[in-house]
């Protein structure tokens, strides 16, 4: 296991993207304004979880390049670096109902959402179909399934009933159609357009 | 397939010219370099109903048949379309016949409220195929135009493809065979497929520059920077645009003599760092730049053309530092000396940073931009000229990692140039400590450059005075004894401390720790008092620099190896300047 040290970097908000790992789940965001609430969002949640410092970079030899707005250090685990992955996806699905709100309320509904992640079961193809909501404009069951179908598997070691041999998903219609109604019923998404074809969204 | 494959790209048509003359095949073989072919290729796996799924690039222009949007119009249009597909096939000219395409459709409003259906065929494909098409839409009451758009700028998706006289549908993918059929009667047996549109290359920002014939030694006096100076100086008078990092550094390698490494240590908190090597000959130091590895490929860029700024602009205060830090090891209070200087007035290390990004904002925006006036002057959308301010914001969308605004239609002018406006204004408020990223610096930076006056007298070099102080105190220190010139700065060091308040013991301090050197105080000593220190780097058996390690001194190489409990033993009133290794001296010694 790798010492706490070994993950010890500076973090600022030109950077978060690569040294957090998140590009697969960043990549839908390419819009600078989008990124720096996302960063803010971010930075609050290593706060809360006491996983940073401030850097005091001086050096007396050296011209360096000052990094812009305040570089932070940070130690991150698994289990957070898990959790940042769940905030990406959290604040895509948020950003859907609640676009141009307050960081603040984006915040709150972020964690919201976080909560209802974590209700879901990924073996059963929820937590892909809930991801996909926020990957994809409109949020209709075919588009879900035309964003899973075919792709490889996001979570292989899950053993997800519509992966393949060769790991690749399986999701059709109408398994798709039939996940987001129980999702529904358990009050984790919502209609947000009953006409054909029906649009979903999180429930925050 | 024919002899004649025409997905194949131009460039490779004069081979192809070749091996089929040799084969026999058409002499009247003819290659129409304008046309831009697209590969159309078949995805391994098919769609949810199990049709075949086509894939391909987006394409970058369309040739495009306009019609005012009616009732039915797609079913007219599609009959047409058919006419038109089954007429090439049944062409007798082979160039016509052999051909892959796709045919795109797709709405669009105008911004005078008129609701439009838009055909798209491959931009600059092969005339007489053209005429074809153009024939058929002409015949359709409702057609308004020709022109040619970007498929994005009206939602356009594929929806037939001719290939090699064959007719293919695109239908929805969760729709069989039958069911495609069934909605389209007049496609007759054309074979049902599905799209899916594979990601486009990212377009590439940077072009490659002219590369200096001039060659630099890489040990750097102040005469060897003269030289560099007016060649760098050529250098980016001759940019054109953008060069990325890869081609910067080499040129910055090889004609300038400046190394670039990228650094990995996880204790690097700067995105760029420029410093001069330690020298135990006579021979001038060497300078390397440091760049952080974990930034995108586009930052880096950007932070190397900002550390060559600092050697282009502040190669003096660099050899001074050097001094500095060389010095302290026996008279260490010239170190916080210095650091006072530099730092007592913030405007001064602000200037610098100013600076080193006005040149880097030249490696993002050429200098022939410059004023931006000039080209935006001539320049009109919708109605107006863009203010020069926004045409910079634009420029530089393309060179940083969040690329929305970097590859645009018409759609997003209105969204353009409010993001501009807006960050124009913020910028107006803030200074470059506040900047909120990297954007920011160098969109202030490429502003402040194009906004000086030619003819303009330059402002007098914040520099100037500190260097002044610091060469003063140098030859100061040169013609005195050690106790003498350590008594002296204690000295210049009360009076400046003085100043506001009395002096307290910390404030002689140096930093203990900075990248690449840190501090061990002397076993004899409270920490709080400056002490001389042992320059030791770590031995060739001690390759990471663990303090638990051997370590050698710094600037005798061949002298004699012990751990730092020995080296403190050896004088214990001295501390000890570790200088670790960085990590491009780590990858070397482990491969020796």
């Amino acid at each position: 296991m790798k010492s706490p040290r070994e993950h010890l970097q500076t973090l600022t908000r030109d950077n978060f993207v690569m040294v957090l790992d998140l590009g697969r789940a960043a990549s839908h965001v390419r819009d600078r304004e989008r990124l720096s609430v996302l960063y803010d969002l971010i930075l609050e949640h290593l706060k809360s979880s006491g996983s940073l410092s401030l850097v005091g970079a001086e050096s007396t030899g050296d011209v360096a390049f000052r990094i812009p707005g305040t570089a932070i250090n940070f130690r991150i685990t698994g289990l957070l670096q898990d959790s940042l992955k769940d905030m990406v996806t959290a604040y895509l699905l948020v950003e859907r109902i609640a676009a141009g709100r307050h960081e603040l309320v984006l915040a709150g509904l972020v964690k919201t959402v976080m909560e209802h992640l974590s209700l879901l079961r990924t073996a059963l193809g929820e937590r892909c179909i809930v991801e996909s909501l926020g990957e994809i404009t409109p949020a209709t069951a075919e588009n879900v399934c035309i964003n899973l179908f075919n792709n490889f598997c996001r979570y292989p070691k899950a053993q997800c009933q519509f992966m393949d041999k060769e790991s690749v998903c399986t999701m059709q219609l109408v398994p798709a159609k039939s996940s987001l109604q129980s999702l529904e019923a358990k009050k984790i998404v919502r209609r947000i357009r009953t006409l054909d074809p029906e649009e979903w969204a999180i429930v925050a | 397939m024919g002899p004649w494959n025409p997905t194949l790209a131009a460039s490779e048509s004069s081979a192809l010219r070749a091996v089929y003359r040799r084969q026999g095949w058409g002499t009247r073989l003819r290659l129409t370099r304008r046309e831009f072919i697209l590969r159309i290729t078949r995805f391994e796996r098919p769609d949810p109903a199990g049709k075949l799924i086509d894939t391909s690039r987006p394409p970058t222009y369309l040739r495009t048949f306009v019609f005012d949007y009616s009732e039915g119009i797609e079913r007219r249009v599609l009959v047409l379309t058919i006419q038109a597909i089954t007429q090439i096939a049944a062409s007798s000219r082979k160039l016509v016949r052999d051909r892959d395409f796709l045919i795109w459709t797709g709405e669009h409003t105008n911004s005078l409220g008129m609701h439009l259906y838009i055909v798209g065929v491959p931009y600059g494909v092969y005339m007489p195929v053209f005429e074809i098409f153009d024939e058929k839409y002409r015949t359709e009451s409702s057609f308004m135009e020709i022109t040619y758009s970007l498929p994005q700028e009206f939602q356009a998706r594929p929806s037939f493809r001719y290939e090699y006289g064959k007719g293919v549908l695109y239908a929805d993918p969760f729709d069989s065979p039958a069911q495609a059929r069934a909605k389209f009667p007049e496609v007759g047996d054309f074979e049902v497929r599905s799209f899916r549109q594979a990601s486009g290359p990212q377009k590439n920002p940077y072009t490659a520059p002219e590369r200096p014939q001039y060659r630099s030694p890489t040990r750097h006096s102040e005469e060897t920077w003269h030289r560099n100076r007016e060649e760098i100086f050529k250098f980016l008078d001759s940019l054109k645009g953008p060069c990325g990092f890869r081609r910067l550094r080499s040129i910055i390698k090889e004609c300038f003599g400046v190394a670039v490494y990228e650094e990995g240590a996880p204790e690097f908190p700067h995105y760029g760092l420029i410093r001069l090597a330690t020298v135990s000959d006579e021979k001038p130091p060497a300078v390397r730049i440091l760049i952080n590895e974990h930034l995108p490929e586009k930052l880096k860029y950007i932070a190397l053309a900002h550390e060559f700024g600092h050697y282009l602009l502040h190669f003096p205060l660099l050899l001074v530092l050097r001094y500095v830090d060389e010095t302290a090891w026996s008279i260490p209070e010239i170190e916080p000396y210095c650091r006072r200087l530099l730092t007592e007035d913030p405007s001064t290390l602000r200037a610098l940073e100013d600076s080193a990004d006005e040149i880097a904002s030249l490696f993002l925006i050429p200098a022939w931009t410059h004023p931006m006036a000039r080209m935006t002057s001539i320049m009109i959308e919708g109605g107006v000229s863009p203010p020069p301010s926004e045409m910079i914001w634009r420029l530089l969308q393309p060179l940083f990692p969040e690329d929305r605004f970097a590859d645009t239609t018409w759609n997003d002018l209105e969204e353009i140039r409010k993001r501009a406006h807006r960050d124009t204004n913020r910028l107006r408020f803030t200074t470059v400590d506040q900047a909120a990223n990297l954007f920011e610096r160098m969109f202030a930076a490429a502003l402040r450059v194009d906004d000086v006056k030619l003819g303009e007298e330059p402002e007098i070099d914040p520099l100037r005075g500190v260097l002044g102080a610091m060469h003063a105190v140098a030859t100061k220190i040169d013609s005195a004894r050690e106790s003498e010139a350590r008594s002296f700065l204690q000295g210049l060091l009360k009076d400046r401390i003085s100043e506001q308040h009395d002096p307290t013991e910390e404030e002689f301090l140096p930093g203990l720790v900075a990248f690449g050197r840190e501090l061990v105080p002397p076993l004899s000593t409270r920490i709080i008092r400056l002490f001389p220190r042992i320059p030791l780097a770590p031995a060739i058996y001690n390759p990471d620099g663990t303090v638990d390690g051997d370590w050698r001194l710094k600037t005798r190489p061949d002298g004699p190896v012990g751990t730092l409990a020995d080296w403190q033993r050896w004088k214990p009133d001295h501390g000890l300047a570790l200088y670790r290794f960085e990590s491009w001296q780590k990858k070397a010694l482990s491969k020796l």
